[in-house]
Parts: structure tokens; C-alpha cells; sequence
């Protein structure tokens, strides 16, 4: 009886639950803003990690408001927060959303701090490149100061993540955490903090927690590794070791990606620049399943 | 000629009538001896925006012949037509970036003849179905001929796109000859995945659609489509099934 239960088990599909506005999808970002985060990212990216991770983060709002946005208005497939973590831990958005943990898209695209005119450069059609202003919208700003407590940052994301569970959605898509650091916890050891947002589940899994980490090295990035063999040190192993393996969807669209993905691919990044951090943003955010 | 047509169509679960994307015309009985007649389903994208306005202009630009798929200029109209729709309206950013970035649908066209001879014609782009019928067995499946081919993201027609790009997605053009008692079937992806499936399998999905014309059958189309997505044998999408049978 034992093994066939087992077996059982062993065919339930999980990670397919329909994300809709009924049973919506939680996104939860845990942003290392630490003193460290200030320094620039190098490379090819102009600037400080700290600017640009936030730039990334308000376009990945943006594309996401625009994602969900229909003719009647934007629908609340997903509710998302942003919660920072360096001299404190709180949640990062500001303007009208300021203070709120979670809030749905519809108000995320509503509500952002402000809209920033910014040019960008497009094809003027005939070989060059022409400036063109566009609207960029933000919903919060960078900082970089103090230290790491990225156990705390877990613990609020365990508390968030349990409540939506419980309280409102039983069984839905379960949350997906994203933790982005550019640095080692500056308040213990993550790993049992990390081990108790993934114990959280609903009926269709276990909580995802993917993490990112983004840096001024020069080496070249290490994505959705299935093992730890060709992880630098103990800290790339650490981080390694706190990720879930990436749902079949995700890991179909890391393929798609071009990403090279073995069997058991974590949701991992090291090393990233701007360009990985998009991409992992990307396929760690892709819905099976959205009606 | 005759022909007659049955219809039917359901949202997904969960959302409202008014939150169909698909689209189908005709929408009424074709009257007797035109001597060519135009059948057509669109599936409109649920990941954009004005995606039901759109697939109406295909099908009825489709059935009226304003839109021949095989001559991708013929397009430019109805897209002219969508975004005089859409352009008008003052929509907040993320709307308007939406609309900016155009809606999509797939489509598939069945033309019947009987002059000079009983012949059909079918084109089609992305993964909307036709089924051709003698006797309850299938004919031809066009284009989706598997189940397995059923991808996440097939090409779809783009209100916004070129008409070169839907020319070099162009399923290839199927026709053949059609006899009196001959049953066409069109369909959305979800339900014509369900249909390969199992006719796959070795059972006969035909005799459960020919079930839902039958003057005796107390299950309606809703209820039926319901009961395969409680089963998990359909996929919970806008679903649309138009029924044609050629008698004579």
C-alpha cells in the first residue's frame, strides 16, 4: 500500500496550478540593499548594482502591468512586493504603494512613485539610430547602506508567503521568492531561513526561492546550474544549496533561452550583470499556465 | 447545395461570456444553393489586448472574402479596421502599450463548392482546426494532424504584423473532394486537441460532437465541455466547435 501511495505521489503533477484572477500568483523580490550594493557593477553596466537592479526590478513591473493589461483594465493574475533589506528590512516601494508588503498589478500599474521621461535609442529605419523619449515609470528607488541580514529578509518572505498560503490561497501557483544579493548574510547562516520559505506550500507545490547574485567580477555568469561542481566557493555553494529546482515550464523557457539546462537545474544565478539578471528575472517569473 | 451549420462556443471557466476571445462566422444558417459557402474560427490571444475584436474581423473578413489568407495583402484592411477601432480610445500607459503592441489570433477557413465539382478548400494560420468527416471517420485533419503538435505557442496572425510574415506561416493549403452526408468540423485548439486525442486513442470523438445536434440530447454543449474539463481531458480555454454537413 506504502508504495503505491508513493507512486501515487510520485504522478502528481505540481507547478501547473491556473494562475487567474480567482487564484492569483504571488511574486515576492528580496533586495540586498547593503553598503556593497553601491559599488558599480562593472563590466558592461554603467553605474552602481544598486541603480541598476532597481531599474531592472521597475521594468519587470512595467512589462508585468502591461502583461496583464485588457481592454477593461489590468487583471490581478499576479499581486507582487518588494522587500528590501541593508541598514533595514521593510517593504521598498514607494509612493502611494509605500509600506504595502503585497499588491496586485492592477494597483502596481496604477501607483507608480512617478513617471521618468528617459530617452532610449531605436532604428530610425534607415540604417542609424535616433533618440526617442519614453515614459518610465518607477515604483521604488535604490539604496545601498548597512549590512546584509538576509536571514531576517527570509523570515518576513517565510511570514508574507505563509499568509497568502493559508489565509487566502490554498491552492494556487505557489509563491515564487527572489532573492537578489551581492553578498554573504551579514546575520547568520540563510540556510535554515531559506529552508523554511521553501517548506511553505500549497496544494500545486512548494514555495519557489531563487537566488540571484549579482557582481562587479569579471567572470562569466553560472545560470540555473543542476549541481555545485563548478561553483567558485563555499558562499556560490551556499546560495546553491538554498535554491529550488526550477519547475519543467521554467526550465523549458531557460532552453528556449538558449540557457544550457540539465536535469535538476536549480534556480540559481552567480555572477550575474545585467543582461543575466533580465534573463533569469524572465524565465523565474514565467507562468505555466495563465488564463 | 445545402448546408447546414451548427454552432457552439463557451468561455473558459471562470470567466464571463463577454470575456470570449474566439469567433466564428457565419453566425446564422447559410441560405440554400449559394453554391460556394465560407466557414471560419479565430482564436484570439488571451496574453493580448482587443484580441476579440480582432478575431471578428478575421472570421467575417474570412466569410465575406475580404480576406483570402493565401494573399497576405488582403490583410491590411482589417488591420486598418482594428486600430481604427483601438486608436481613438485615450487609454492609460499600460494600455496603450498594450494596444501599441497589436492583438493575435489564430484561423482557420473552409470554403465548399459544388460547381464545377463537390470540392473544399481549406487555409489556415496557428492551431485552429478543421476535421473532414465521411461517415463518422476522419478524412483529413488540417493542419494539426497529431495531438503532440498542439505547441504553447503557436504563430498567430498579428493585427500589428506584416503580411509577409503571415504569408511564411501559411499552413500549406489543403483541399479535396467532398460528397453528400460529409461533415466538416472547426474548431479552437483546446477542443480539436481533445478531438486527435482521441481519435489517437482508438474512440470516435465524432460520435460525441454528432451527439450534441441530436434533437434528443438533454446534455448541452456548456455542460459536456464542463464535464471534459473536470476530467482533465480539456484544456480550460475559450472553446468554439462550428458543425457544417453538406447533403446534397
Amino acid at each position: 500500500m506504502d508504495s503505491r501511495l508513493t507512486h501515487l505521489e510520485a504522478n502528481i503533477v505540481k507547478y501547473a496550478a491556473e494562475i487567474s484572477r480567482g487564484n492569483p500568483c504571488c511574486v515576492l523580490f528580496l533586495l540586498d540593499q547593503s553598503g556593497s550594493m553601491g559599488d558599480p557593477w562593472g563590466g558592461e553596466t554603467p553605474g552602481k548594482k544598486a541603480d541598476g537592479v532597481a531599474d531592472i526590478i521597475n521594468r519587470w513591473l512595467q512589462n508585468l502591468c502591461i502583461k496583464c493589461a485588457k481592454e477593461e483594465g489590468v487583471r490581478d493574475y499576479f499581486h507582487v512586493g518588494v522587500i528590501g533589506y541593508g541598514a533595514q528590512v521593510g517593504p521598498a516601494f514607494g509612493g502611494n504603494l509605500a509600506g504595502r508588503e503585497l499588491a496586485p498589478v492592477s494597483e502596481i500599474a496604477t501607483n507608480p512613485a512617478r513617471v521618468e521621461n528617459r530617452t532610449k535609442k531605436v532604428s530610425d529605419g534607415a540604417g542609424g539610430l535616433v533618440e526617442q523619449s519614453v515614459k518610465f515609470p518607477v515604483w521604488f528607488d535604490p539604496q545601498a547602506n548597512g549590512g546584509t541580514p538576509m536571514c531576517q529578509a527570509l523570515g518576513e518572505a517565510r511570514r508574507l508567503a505563509l499568509s497568502w498560503v493559508v489565509d487566502k490561497y490554498p491552492t494556487c501557483f505557489p509563491p515564487i521568492v527572489i532573492n537578489i544579493t551581492d553578498g554573504e548574510s551579514t546575520d547568520g547562516d540563510p540556510s535554515a531561513a531559506a529552508e523554511a520559505v521553501r517548506s511553505v506550500a500549497t496544494s500545486d507545490g512548494e514555495v519557489l526561492l531563487f537566488n540571484l547574485h549579482v557582481s562587479s567580477n569579471q567572470s562569466a555568469p553560472v545560470t540555473f546550474p543542476a549541481n555545485d561542481a563548478g561553483l567558485p566557493d563555499q558562499f556560490a555553494r551556499l546560495l546553491f544549496s538554498m535554491s529550488s529546482p526550477l519547475p519543467g515550464h521554467m526550465a523549458a523557457a531557460a532552453r528556449q533561452e538558449g540557457h544550457q539546462v540539465g536535469d535538476g537545474a536549480r534556480g540559481f544565478g552567480f555572477n550575474a550583470d545585467a543582461v543575466a539578471t533580465i534573463k533569469f528575472l524572465d524565465v523565474g517569473t514565467r507562468p505555466s499556465n495563465l488564463r | 447545395m445545402r448546408v447546414s451549420l451548427n454552432s457552439y462556443w463557451t468561455p473558459k471557466a471562470g470567466n464571463q461570456d463577454d470575456e470570449y476571445e474566439d469567433a466564428f462566422a457565419p453566425d446564422s444558417q447559410p441560405a440554400p444553393d449559394a453554391g460556394a459557402y465560407r466557414f471560419a474560427v479565430a482564436d484570439g490571444a488571451t496574453e493580448a489586448s482587443y484580441s476579440r475584436s480582432w478575431a471578428e474581423l478575421l472570421v467575417h473578413g474570412a466569410v465575406d472574402g475580404t480576406l483570402d489568407l493565401t494573399d497576405p495583402s488582403s490583410l491590411s484592411a482589417l488591420q486598418r479596421e482594428w486600430d481604427a477601432r483601438v486608436a481613438p480610445l485615450s487609454l492609460p500607459w499600460f494600455a496603450e502599450e498594450k494596444a501599441r503592441q497589436g492583438a493575435y489570433a489564430a484561423l482557420v477557413v473552409l470554403e465548399l463548392r459544388d460547381t464545377p465539382t463537390r470540392h473544399w478548400r481549406a487555409s489556415a494560420v496557428g492551431d485552429s482546426c478543421l476535421f473532414h468527416l465521411r461517415a463518422g471517420n476522419l478524412q483529413t485533419s488540417y493542419p494539426m494532424r497529431h495531438a503532440a503538435d498542439f505547441g504553447i505557442s503557436p504563430y498567430l496572425i498579428g493585427s500589428r504584423c506584416v503580411g509577409r510574415e503571415v504569408a511564411e506561416r501559411l499552413e500549406a493549403p489543403a483541399s479535396d473532394a467532398w460528397e453528400p452526408g460529409d461533415e466538416f468540423l472547426l474548431m479552437s485548439d483546446a477542443l480539436a486537441c481533445w478531438f486527435l486525442t482521441e481519435t489517437e486513442a482508438g474512440r470516435c470523438p465524432a460520435e460525441s460532437i454528432a451527439h450534441l445536434a441530436d434533437p434528443n440530447n438533454s446534455t448541452p454543449f456548456r455542460e459536456w465541455v464542463e464535464s471534459l474539463r473536470q476530467s482533465h481531458n480539456l484544456r480550460n480555454d475559450d472553446t468554439t466547435l462550428l458543425r457544417i454537413a453538406a447533403t446534397q
